[in-house]
């Protein structure tokens, strides 16, 4: 490995260092001079140009480097990445005008934060994988306790920060053990290693470590008490970057990890993963099914839909993979619709969160009232939305993998999912009696109107013409 | 001819306005669906086995054989002119009933039609299922938000039912489907060619558990019946009569296409039970329908009795009976709607829908009283109505398949001989209770009613085209068994 890197090379891994380029430019700008809206603007030329490098490298052969594997895996999930960061950028100017004090920061943490997300999917190593976990993991810790004036934050973001420092440490703790039982940091190392010993207990505890740390990371039960709390305390674009990036970020990690040491040989450790999604279904759902906080309820929601995710990952090799990433696609763009709106209603007095403030919204604001409704069937799984063809590819997953309890479980909870999704929309629609609240819309709405058309659209186009994306995915997706 | 069920189907998608546009849609398409029987009638009724008489196959997700295709043949064909026919009266009837949100309203009435003609036509089952989703939503709203005094609770109902039994069928679909990947090598969803997979028993039972359970709910079935009274008093008239018209025919549609052709053999062997249960429905529907006192839930659990015999008749499994399961579904879409329309103009004018509060109203409105009085006598199978035609035929084909069955089912007439009866004798006649000041049927009321008095009456006296209609359709299905 001591050769040095070659323009190919370089240029295959430019949407990485694009990523890191961008924050450090942006850094010396905010040392000069402070710009809201230059660096707002900035940032979404980073993502931008993260996007582009992703596009124009995409139909190149792989590179693999001793740290990180460059291949369509890798990129579709960076260039998704840069999407959801751009839209998120596009939300955050209005919502930091009302909320912040100080703007320019959050737009480098961002950043950072994508860049860990999408190096943890393309890490082939154990090494690489923590590294880019911590990236994100401590920009996200800023992130989330950023509104500092607000007590909710700041306790979120110390909850989060001792309970990510703690999962970070079992997680170290398993790769110890994987390591101390193969001599290998590398996938590629350890599965070798594994064909000639088989599971050995070391192993498979520590395994089970490195599961135990990725699943805090994705919030599944029983590593999901944060979540609620940090949901409801951080912003909302925080909030919905965590539910994205920061989870999509994992569940690739998880993909490409999982493909190379077969884990799903071993019955125990299968069996753990599903009582870990019927356990996350069930306990999302009713869970959420008790929350008057929209953010609340979102965040218990999202602990569900990463349950049914953890059903196409069991089925791994049934074309589970690529149901897991196109589940994931259709819930980031509902996710970011959600918490968008949120922080568009937003008002510096406070964050539209309960749910009786969106009482009669559809007789003040059809528009974003038949977004949000849109964004809820999604999450429901009613046909004509992604959420629904999401949806079907895990179960198809799941049926091709004789999955049959896990996917009763799953029709269970999509009953239970739409009474309380359909108690946001009937909320919405019912008469506006006495709330004479009006809601005050800054006047450059107009960014966060933009991505919001651009989500419904996303939301719409892959719930009705879903083959497109299907191919490309099942194209890049790892088997 | 190829393109007709599509431009149906693609003209509603983007239909969004008011009533008049939305009556000038649905015309238009029940005149071209008219226009396109007579043009055809011939082809249809000689026809030896089943022809599909449109036939429209798009690619749509391909990685998993799932294809945009439509076909309609006679049963569809008779579903969608019923479908259209009351569409066109749900439109006239709301014409000054709902006053606020028009355009949400009629866009969401529409799209319930755009739905149910999807389901006639589906012969892919992801598309099958994904209409019958569709069908779903508007229907919430109509209920949730134009309904009356408990519409929440029964929008919820009405909602969870079906969801939870459609993603049961959803999880049926796709067993079905990989059976027969393994089998074949081919995944599809494509009805054609799913037809004829070989299951394994007991997972065919389980499977076909899945399609009637939605099916059942849909129909409904005795046990699972329960959002069916909530959600027919609860819904604006035009959403009763869509409900009880269409939504429910919904289900014996998917038996008929469904269910029995994929499932042969589970079939047969839940025939007798199938058979029990609807007879238990008949009766209990019936004695249920006589202690109400809400007008709006006793046409709902005459619809509960009436349904018992479609599927007394599904389980039969003969030609006749088959026939008057068809025959049933449509006239009790006419004769069940209108019912509702009638109790809707009731309500219209005296805002409430208490039985015990009416009483000798046939002196003010001698016109609603009289139209009252034929869809009363309709409902309990009076000889010269459709309905009478529709019963005959399913209890004779029954009578083949279980005497001791049959004979319990026919007294499900007599006891619909006292509740029709006692609907009318309750409102129309009588003492007084209470001085109502009503003004009868207005012109537009009596086109509404007048056309179904029509049908009903031209269904009771000569059912032919009809019965030539389905004909092939009903012996191809037959042929599976």
């Amino acid at each position: 490995m001591n050769k040095l890197i070659t323009t190919q090379e370089l240029f295959q891994l430019m949407p990485y260092i694009l990523m890191l380029a961008g924050p450090v430019i942006l850094l010396v700008f905010i040392a000069i001079k402070r710009n809201h809206i230059f660096s707002w603007i900035f940032t979404m030329a980073t993502f931008a140009a993260v996007l582009f490098s992703v596009i124009s490298n995409y139909n190149q052969s792989s590179l693999e480097i001793s740290l990180l594997t460059i291949d369509k895996f890798s990129l579709l999930y960076t260039g998704l990445f840069a999407v959801v960061g751009f839209l998120i950028t596009l939300f955050a100017h209005d919502y930091l005008e009302k909320t912040s004090d100080h703007k320019e920061e959050f737009y480098l943490l961002l950043v950072f934060a994508t860049l860990g997300s999408s190096l943890m999917v393309a890490s082939n190593n154990f090494v690489s994988l923590f590294l880019s976990l911590e990236v994100l993991s401590v920009s996200l810790y800023s992130l989330i306790a950023y509104l500092r004036r607000q007590e909710q934050a700041i306790e979120a973001g110390l909850k989060y920060l001792i309970l990510a420092a703690m999962s970070s440490a079992v997680l170290l703790f398993g790769i110890a053990l994987v390591y101390f039982e193969t001599g290998s940091l590398s996938y590629l190392g350890i599965a070798a290693k594994m064909d000639s010993t088989g599971f050995t207990p070391y192993l498979i505890a520590g395994l089970a470590m490195i599961i135990a740390g990725a699943g805090f990371k994705l919030s599944v039960v029983p590593f999901h008490w944060w979540t609620a709390d940090v949901y409801q305390g951080s912003n909302s674009l925080v909030t919905s970057f965590i539910a994205t990036v920061s989870k999509g970020g994992m569940v690739g990690a998880m993909i490409r990890m999982f493909t190379i040491i077969h884990v799903f040989n071993n019955e125990s450790i299968v069996l753990v993963l599903t009582i870990i999604a019927a356990a996350s279904m069930f306990i999302g759902n009713i869970l959420a099914l008790q929350q008057n906080n929209l953010k609340r309820m979102l965040a218990y929601s999202s602990i569900a839909h990463l349950g049914y995710i953890m059903i196409a990952f069991i089925s791994f090799g049934n074309g589970g993979t690529d149901a897991a990433t196109f589940y994931l696609m259709a819930y980031f763009a509902t996710t970011l619709g959600a918490f968008g709106v949120i922080s568009m209603l937003t008002t510096s007095d406070g964050e539209a969160e309960n749910i009786s403030f969106y009482k009669g919204l559809y007789w003040r604001k059809p528009v974003l009232a038949a977004f949000i409704s849109l964004v809820m069937f999604s999450l429901a799984g009613i046909p004509l939305t992604s959420g629904f063809v999401g949806k079907f590819f895990v179960a198809t997953a799941g049926v091709k993998a004789d999955l049959w309890v896990l996917l009763f479980f799953l029709a269970v909870n999509s009953v239970i999912g739409v009474y309380y999704y359909l108690r946001v929309i009937v909320m919405m629609f019912s008469n506006k009696d006495n709330s004479e609240e009006t809601i005050i819309c800054s006047k450059g709405l107009n960014a966060g109107m933009l991505a919001i058309v651009f989500v419904a659209v996303m939301i719409l186009y892959l719930g009705i013409y879903p083959s497109g994306v299907m191919g490309m995915i099942q194209n890049a997706v790892l088997h | 001819m190829l393109g007709g069920a599509a431009a149906w189907i693609a003209g509603r998608f983007h239909e969004h306005a008011a009533r008049n546009i939305s009556l000038i849609t649905v015309i238009i398409d029940f005149i071209f669906a008219i226009g396109y029987t007579i043009a055809n009638y011939s082809q249809i009724t000689t026809a030896k086995s089943a022809t599909w008489l449109v036939d429209l196959k798009l690619a749509w997700i391909p990685q998993f054989g799932i294809s945009f295709h439509l076909a309609m043949d006679g049963l569809s064909l008779i579903m969608i002119l019923l479908t259209l026919f009351l569409g066109v009266l749900s439109v006239l009837i709301s014409w000054t009933e709902i006053k606020d949100r028009k355009g949400f309203y009629y866009f969401n009435l529409l799209w319930i039609l755009a739905g149910i003609i999807g389901v006639f036509t589906a012969m892919d089952l992801f598309l099958f299922y994904f209409f019958w989703e569709i069908m779903l939503i508007p229907m919430y709203f109509l209920i949730g938000i134009w309904g009356h005094e408990r519409k929440i609770y029964a929008a919820y109902k009405f909602f969870i039912y079906t969801q939870a039994s459609g993603l049961l069928m959803f999880l049926a679909i796709l067993g079905l489907y990989f059976v027969h990947g393994k089998a074949s090598g081919v995944y599809s969803f494509d009805y054609f060619d799913l037809l004829g997979t070989k299951f394994e028993p007991t997972m065919g039972l389980l499977l076909m558990g899945g399609f009637l359970l939605a099916f059942c709910v849909k129909l409904p079935i005795v046990p699972l019946h329960n959002w069916l009274p909530d959600a027919h008093t609860q819904a604006p008239t035009a959403g009763s009569l869509i409900l009880a018209g269409l939504l429910l025919k919904t289900g014996a549609y998917g038996i008929i296409r469904f269910a029995i052709p994929f499932f042969p053999v589970a079939a047969h062997t839940f025939a007798p039970y199938g058979m029990i249960i609807g007879t238990v429905g008949i009766i209990y529907g019936a004695k249920l329908a006589f202690s109400q006192t809400d007008l709006k839930r006793l046409v709902a659990y005459t619809s509960v009795s009436h349904m018992g015999f479609v599927m007394l008749g599904l389980f039969a499994f003969n030609e006749i009976a088959f026939q008057g399961v068809v025959m049933q579904m449509v006239t009790h879409g006419i004769s069940t709607g209108a019912l509702f329309i009638l109790v809707g103009f009731i309500y219209e004018r005296a805002h409430t829908r208490d039985i015990n509060s009416f009483g000798g109203l046939w002196s003010q409105v001698p016109k609603l009283g009289s139209m009252m009085l034929i869809f009363a006598l309709a409902s309990l199978g009076l000889p010269g109505l459709g309905n009478f035609i529709a019963e005959f035929l399913v209890l004779s084909g029954s009578f083949k398949a279980n005497m001791i069955i049959t004979a319990i089912a026919s007294v499900g007439l007599v006891l619909g001989t006292i509740y029709s009866l006692r609907i009318f004798q309750r409102v129309f006649q009588g003492p007084k209770v209470k001085e109502w000041n009503m003004v009868d049927l207005n012109l537009r009321e009596i086109i509404v009613i007048g056309s179904l008095v029509l049908v009903i009456i031209w269904l009771g006296f000569y059912p032919q085209p009809v019965i030539d209609t389905v004909k092939p359709v009903i012996i191809n299905v037959l042929g599976y068994l």
